[in-house]
């Protein structure tokens, strides 16, 4: 899911604690922020500081000046042959072109297992908005291709499509049967979305309370980081990547559900605005001298149920009879979507 | 890339986006990541991020010293402009309304008066705490100079308290009084008395009881109450349980069932004294003390044999009249007779006075009503939302005496007074119960009425009101179906005489009910 | 004159006003209508009092028609200079590539569709649910800045760190953005304190207080960046069409109507806050939803908060032109509320039909004149304004906020953090402990 969905899912589980409201009606915010911070740190932590610690193996550096789709094959050949030779788990960075201050050159890189080869494409140059320039689709009509000696397996539908800010990181990960895994962006959730450091990080919050003498704050902290953390972890498992959950006693990402891409626009919203119900509802509960009064059924028909109606119905009305009018959105990438998410908020 | 194959929007790119070396476009970095080669930028570029870093860290800091040692000015509250709206100013004068916390407890307020107008300070919690503690909470009367925020809007105003380190607050003088001479003409005053204790009597448990404190001081015996949160201001309690031990207290004089109550407002407000004191002298009254301090200067002057003793009196120096300055505007408000506020004076301010006569229930978003009566007799509706609700100290209740300033509505014909700040609704006291309205319910008033009566108007097929003048007073007269015996036929203009009619009020407007008792005679 | 024909007039006059000065890239229209209460007050006091039918509809004009027709210059003259802004808005990516004209009044028709949605169905549902909003959210308004605040910071991704071998170096270039930033907005929150607390603006004009800093913020910065910008503006079209349908305007509605909203109700967050947070909740990719969903969510917020004032029994005052006119006037009832939302229909369908001939006359210009030019001219307009309200002081203030606003810019991180002198000071106080903090700085 997009940060903000995950932030706001984060401080709609920190509202659940009634010491979070009591807290904030006595001025203060610490548990909503908690709540928040923690609803988004995972992505945080990978995006912000571990990927540039993550070493690799290889690095694919295309000349912006000369871009050579052949030499780039060569290059992820190599990562593969040096796989095959050391069978263990080869980290292939496939570096950005950038041309200008808007500019990029997008290239694609695929992995042909029955042809046995990779092919690299260079594609059209690009804005930083990934919309393509006009008239230069052609520029480089040659495809590069490099012999492999093992299969790479995309378990994972990502498109390896390398353009704009950072390029991706593709891990190799060797099979018994000699051939590879190919998983992306091997350093995002590795370990940072796991359950077990949403509790490791709530621990180390209770210690430090816990030196102050601040019993209420040492639990009602580590719930409220554990419980927010998990969420993220929870909401990513619905999506197609999945997470390593229970660092470091596994190793492996588990499987998503893949119930959604995570830049679905209705489900982000239903998210974020579904929170923002959960949190109205926990704080009229708790608000002392209330004069008006409804009930959890009322809130969810007056805030969702009756706009949401009106609202297919207006769409259905207003693109009634023309499947055309109907703008689709954008297809969602197949690649993994927080990457994408991660370039467009940059 | 040659200029023929510049891509949109290159063909003018300047050539300090690209290394120098290997030629690689680079952005505004100063080292190509590519070869590492050093790359020279735009004068213009580089001074500009220098000059932004300088003003946004020196500069800020420079204005960070002019903020923190600006004087502040001292304004005049009857002077003030809507144009100061937040502005930070100080302002000298009299506390004019005893500092009241707010019922939720987060902060108090107080009006200040400096003599050319009066404006509503309000303290936070932390202040409120702050002043407690160093016991400096206003009480009215006492000299009063801060630095406030000015918060200025078409209809109210405000200040609010800045910062406690230039807080200067002086008390009331409080007169010495002796116990003897205590009585309930002292109500709503201040006073210091001496004494030695007599017992110190805590709270029942599991009660909202306060402290009794029983001092003694050879003239009388009197009682002093405080609350838990006094008693823990206290400097040595222990002394006060030990019978004997002299005490100087400064106490707020009130009254319950006629007999005088002391209350204690701080416990830094009790002084344990190391000896016996001088007990004041017999109490005189202000005009006592002039009569005596004038007759002194007097017989000065006589003495001195420069003037005459007539001449020797000092004229009354009249007292400058004072505006009730209490929103940004520079408006008089004078109290008015609520029979004169009409429909017709839509969006008018207006301020009357009166006797809160009922008051209505909070319901859903709707504002909360109180009819408020003056002594002419005329009512109206005075409505106030939530906002006001929670700045008003106490809630308003039926038999207060208050003055309040608000702004005309009207609904249907009929008006009534918005209350938008909660600083215009002044309780000035209780009003003593009306003997005449328990009268009026036990039976009909005897007594005949004569007016003339205005238009009539349809109560739904069930009867006709009148608008009934009555001299300058004008009430309606209700007449129901086959209700008053013997009825003549009545008109627009006529003068009638009505006896054993009902004196009531509905709707904020008085009535005279008719029934079986009354007699309606045409007079012409 | 019948009170109908005076306000009528009246809200064409401030339309009309306000719409040609919003032509002038920098100007804000609560600086004009900072100056007009001024006046107005003058007036008064030599004994010329202006009734509230006249002033009340003229400044609902004013606050209509600039926040429709102030997309000419954010679009057609705010072009970004490619050696120090590496991302650029669609709008401005539409200027680029010669289609100003039709980024312009696609923003416009998302404006005049958050009209639609303002007065059909905000305006009635207002006075029933914002009273339950107002007594839920009671003590709450701190937090939800401070989680404003921790998504605003914590939402920043690097730009750096594309390149080089894994390490420090490369974790050093990416965070130089984000330390960018966080500095920005520790500096413009710092800046706020003084100002809200112990300004060295004159007291006689305090009113004005924040008016400085908002300049070099924000207006300053952007007139410094076109003035020594390399890039031309290419050659640009004039579309007969927008390529618009139903669905997109509708989905431009939600997304933008969501960003105004939260805008306009929350105090402090503005409009580019509301729109960030808008567009990330709705997640929507098609880029003329976004450009829509911009016009839409500005407008909403600029006219919906200063809407809420008139809100029956609400009493909620949001946004500089609602406090502005709170010096002048309390509103009454249902009629202050149906004259205001009259004048801003009016006001918004007259804007709309302002915005192509002013959009064709701006490019007619920025043909004929180097808008380098132009934006030199607001520059100075902007500088004597603060100057004549503030005087020497104001302007050592707006160029100190310069130095914070440039940041942001010249190394590459969100202007949105120079939002910093109102959250940061505002959140502090409003949780209580914004006096500790000035009591610790001195300024108290």
């Amino acid at each position: 899911m997009k940060g903000f969905s995950h932030f706001m899912s984060g401080v709609a589980v920190a509202s659940f604690g009634p010491w979070a409201i009591e807290a904030a009606l006595r001025g203060n915010p610490t548990y909503f922020i908690l709540g928040g911070a923690c609803g988004i740190l995972p992505d945080t932590l990978d995006f912000k500081f571990y990927r540039f610690f993550y070493k690799h193996d290889v690095y694919v550096e295309p000349d912006p000046k000369h871009p050579d789709p052949q030499a780039v094959a060569d290059q992820i050949a190599r990562a593969v042959e040096m796989g095959i030779r050391e069978h263990r788990y080869i980290k292939l960075k496939l570096s950005s072109i950038r041309l200008g201050a808007d500019f990029w050159q997008q290239y694609l890189v695929n992995f042909d297992n029955e042809a046995g080869e990779v092919t690299v494409k260079f594609g059209s140059v690009v804005n930083t908005g990934q919309v393509p320039v006009e008239g230069t689709a052609d520029r480089y009509p040659e495809v590069g291709r490099a012999k492999i000696g093992a299969r790479v397996i995309q378990t994972y539908d990502a498109a390896l499509k390398v353009d704009i800010f950072d390029g991706p990181t593709i891990g190799l990960a060797p099979r018994d049967d000699g051939d590879f895994d190919l998983e992306f962006l091997p350093w995002h959730r590795e370990w940072s979305h796991a359950l077990t450091m949403g509790l490791f990080l709530g621990i180390l919050w209770a210690l430090a309370c816990l030196c102050f003498k601040a019993w209420d704050a040492a639990w009602q902290g580590f719930v409220t980081i554990a419980g927010c953390y998990a969420v993220h972890v929870v909401e990513d498992q619905l999506g197609h990547m999945g997470s390593n959950l229970f660092y470091p006693f596994t190793r492996k990402r588990t499987e998503g559900l893949h119930w959604m891409h995570s830049g679905d626009g209705m489900a982000n919203f239903l998210a974020v605005w579904i929170s923002c119900l959960l949190i109205f509802w926990n704080l009229y509960r708790l608000q002392p001298a209330m004069t008006y009064h409804f009930t959890f059924v009322h809130l969810m028909m007056v805030g969702l149920v009756i706009p949401g109606a009106i609202f297919w119905g207006l769409r259905k009305l207003l693109t009634w009879g023309d499947g055309k009018s109907q703008t689709p959105d954008a297809p969602a990438d197949d690649a993994d979507d927080d990457w994408n998410e991660m370039k467009a908020s940059s | 890339m040659s200029k023929k194959e510049a891509l949109p929007g290159h063909e003018t790119q300047s050539d300090e986006m690209n290394c120098p070396s290997c030629g690689r476009f680079v952005g505004a970095v100063t080292k190509c990541p590519y070869c590492g080669a050093k790359v020279s930028k735009r004068m213009s570029l580089t001074a500009t991020r220098w000059a932004a870093v300088l003003l946004a860290t020196v500069g800020l800091f420079l204005l960070y010293l002019m903020a923190k040692n600006r004087e502040i000015p001292v304004v005049q509250l009857g002077k003030i402009e809507p144009t100061w709206n937040f502005g930070l100013v100080r302002v000298e004068g009299t506390v004019a309304t005893d500092a009241r916390p707010f019922k939720s407890g987060r902060g108090m307020s107080f009006n200040v008066d400096d003599g050319t107008g009066r404006m509503v300070v309000f303290i936070t919690e932390r202040q409120m705490e702050a002043l407690k503690e160093r016991n400096l909470v206003p009480k009215a009367g006492d000299k009063i100079a801060f630095d406030a925020q000015l918060n200025i809007s078409d209809d109210k105003s405000n200040l609010k308290l800045s910062g406690m380190k230039t807080f200067v607050l002086e008390r009331a003088p409080a007169d010495a009084v002796r116990i003897g001479d205590l009585d309930v003409k002292f109500s709503g005053k201040t006073v210091t008395i001496v004494g030695q204790t007599v017992a110190l009597k805590p709270p029942a448990e599991n009660t909202n009881q306060p402290w009794k404190l029983t001092l003694s001081d050879g003239t009388g015996e009197t009682e002093v109450s405080f609350w838990p949160a006094e008693y823990a201001q206290l400097a040595n309690p222990a002394e006060l349980e030990r019978s004997g031990t002299w005490v100087r207290a400064r106490v707020d004089v009130g009254k319950y069932q006629n007999q005088v109550q002391l209350k204690l407002g701080s416990g830094k407000d009790l002084e344990i004294l190391p000896e016996a004191p001088e007990i004041p002298g017999p109490y005189l009254s202000p005009a006592e003390k002039a009569a005596e301090k004038a007759a002194e200067k007097v017989a000065a002057k006589v003495a001195e044999k420069k003037v005459k003793p007539a001449e020797a009196a000092e004229p009354a120096a009249a007292p400058a009249p004072k505006r009730d300055f209490s929103r940004g505007r520079l408006v008089s408000a004078e109290v008015e007779p609520i029979a004169s506020v009409t429909a017709d004076r839509k969006g008018q301010k207006v301020k009357i006075a009166g006797a809160v006569v009922f008051v209505g229930e909070k319901k859903g978003n709707q504002p909360v009503s109180v009819i408020v009566k003056d002594e002419a007799g005329g009512s109206i509706y005075v409505k106030y939302f939530d906002d006001v609700a929670a700045e008003l100290a106490a809630a308003p209740a039926k038999g207060d005496s208050v003055t309040v300033e608000g702004v005309v509505d009207a609904w249907n014909g009929k008006a009534s007074i918005l209350l938008q700040d909660a600083a215009k609704w002044v309780k000035v006291g209780k009003a003593p119960a009306p003997a005449r309205k328990a009268a009026a319910k036990k039976a009909p008033a005897a007594a005949g009425r004569t007016g003339v009566l205005g238009a009539p108007r349809d109560l739904a097929g069930k009867g006709v009101a009148y608008a009934f003048k009555e001299g300058d007073a004008e009430l309606d007269l209700v007449i129901w179906n086959d209700s008053v015996p013997g009825l003549p036929e009545l008109a627009e203009g006529m003068t009638v005489r009505v006896e054993g009619a009902r004196e009531g009020e509905y709707e904020g407007k008085a009535q005279l009910k008719t029934g079986k008792f009354t007699r309606i005679t045409v007079v012409e | 004159m019948s009170s109908f024909f005076v306000v009528l007039a009246s809200v064409v006059a401030g339309t009309v006003v306000s719409g040609l000065l919003a032509c002038l890239p920098g100007l804000h229209v609560y600086n004009v209508m900072g100056a007009l209460v001024l006046g107005i007050l003058s007036l008064e006091s030599s004994g010329v009092a202006i009734p509230p039918d006249v002033f009340l509809p003229a400044m609902t004009g004013m606050v209509v028609g600039w926040s429709m027709i102030n997309t000419i210059p954010s679009v057609l003259l705010g072009t970004p200079d490619e050696s120090a802004l590496f991302t650029v808005l669609p709008g401005q990516k539409y200027l680029m590539s010669g289609r100003g004209y039709e980024g312009t009044m696609i923003t416009a028709l998302g404006s005049l569709a958050g009209a639609y949605f303002l007065v059909l169905v905000v305006a009635p549902c207002a006075p029933v649910y914002l009273p339950v909003c107002q007594q839920v959210l009671k003590g709450h308004m701190h937090w939800v800045l401070w989680i404003i605040i921790t998504f605003m910071i914590m939402s920043e991704w690097p730009k750096g760190g594309n390149r080089g071998r894994a390490g420090w170096a490369k974790f050093y270039d990416a965070w130089k953005t984000l330390l960018a930033g966080l500095a920005t907005f520790i500096l413009a929150g710092l800046l706020g304190f003084i100002l809200l607390t112990r300004s060295p603006v004159s007291h006689e004009v305090a009113f004005q207080n924040i008016m400085p800093a908002f300049v070099g913020l924000f207006a300053v910065p952007w007139c410094l960046l076109n003035i020594i910008s390399a890039a031309d503006v290419p050659k640009q079209r004039i579309t007969k069409s927008l390529d618009m349908n139903g669905d997109i305007i509708l989905r431009s509605v939600w997304s933008g109507g969501l960003g105004g909203g939260i805008a306009a109700y929350f105090p402090i967050v503005t409009g580019g806050v509301g729109g960030m947070l808008a567009g990330h909740a709705c997640a929507q990719r098609e880029e003329r939803i976004f450009i829509m969903g911009q016009g839409v969510s500005k407008f909403i917020y600029y006219v919906g908060a200063f809407m809420f004032l008139f809100v029956p029994g609400l009493n909620l005052t949001r946004g500089g032109g609602a406090w502005m006119v709170k010096t002048l006037h309390t509103p009454m009832g249902m009629g202050d509320y149906y004259m205001v939302l009259g004048c801003i229909a009016i006001s918004a369908a007259l804007s709309y039909l302002m915005m192509s001939p002013l959009a064709r006359g701006t490019l007619w210009l920025i043909d004929r004149i180097n808008y380098r030019h132009a934006s030199t001219l607001a520059l100075g307009i902007i500088l004597v304004m603060v100057f004549a309200v503030t005087g020497w002081i104001g302007m050592f203030i707006a160029a100190v906020a310069t130095g914070v606003g440039l940041l942001p810019v010249l190394f590459g991180s969100r202007r949105l953090n120079c939002l910093g002198i109102l959250l940061l000071p505002i959140a502090c106080n409003m949780s209580g402990f914004g006096e500790v903090i000035t009591a610790w700085m001195g300024l108290t």
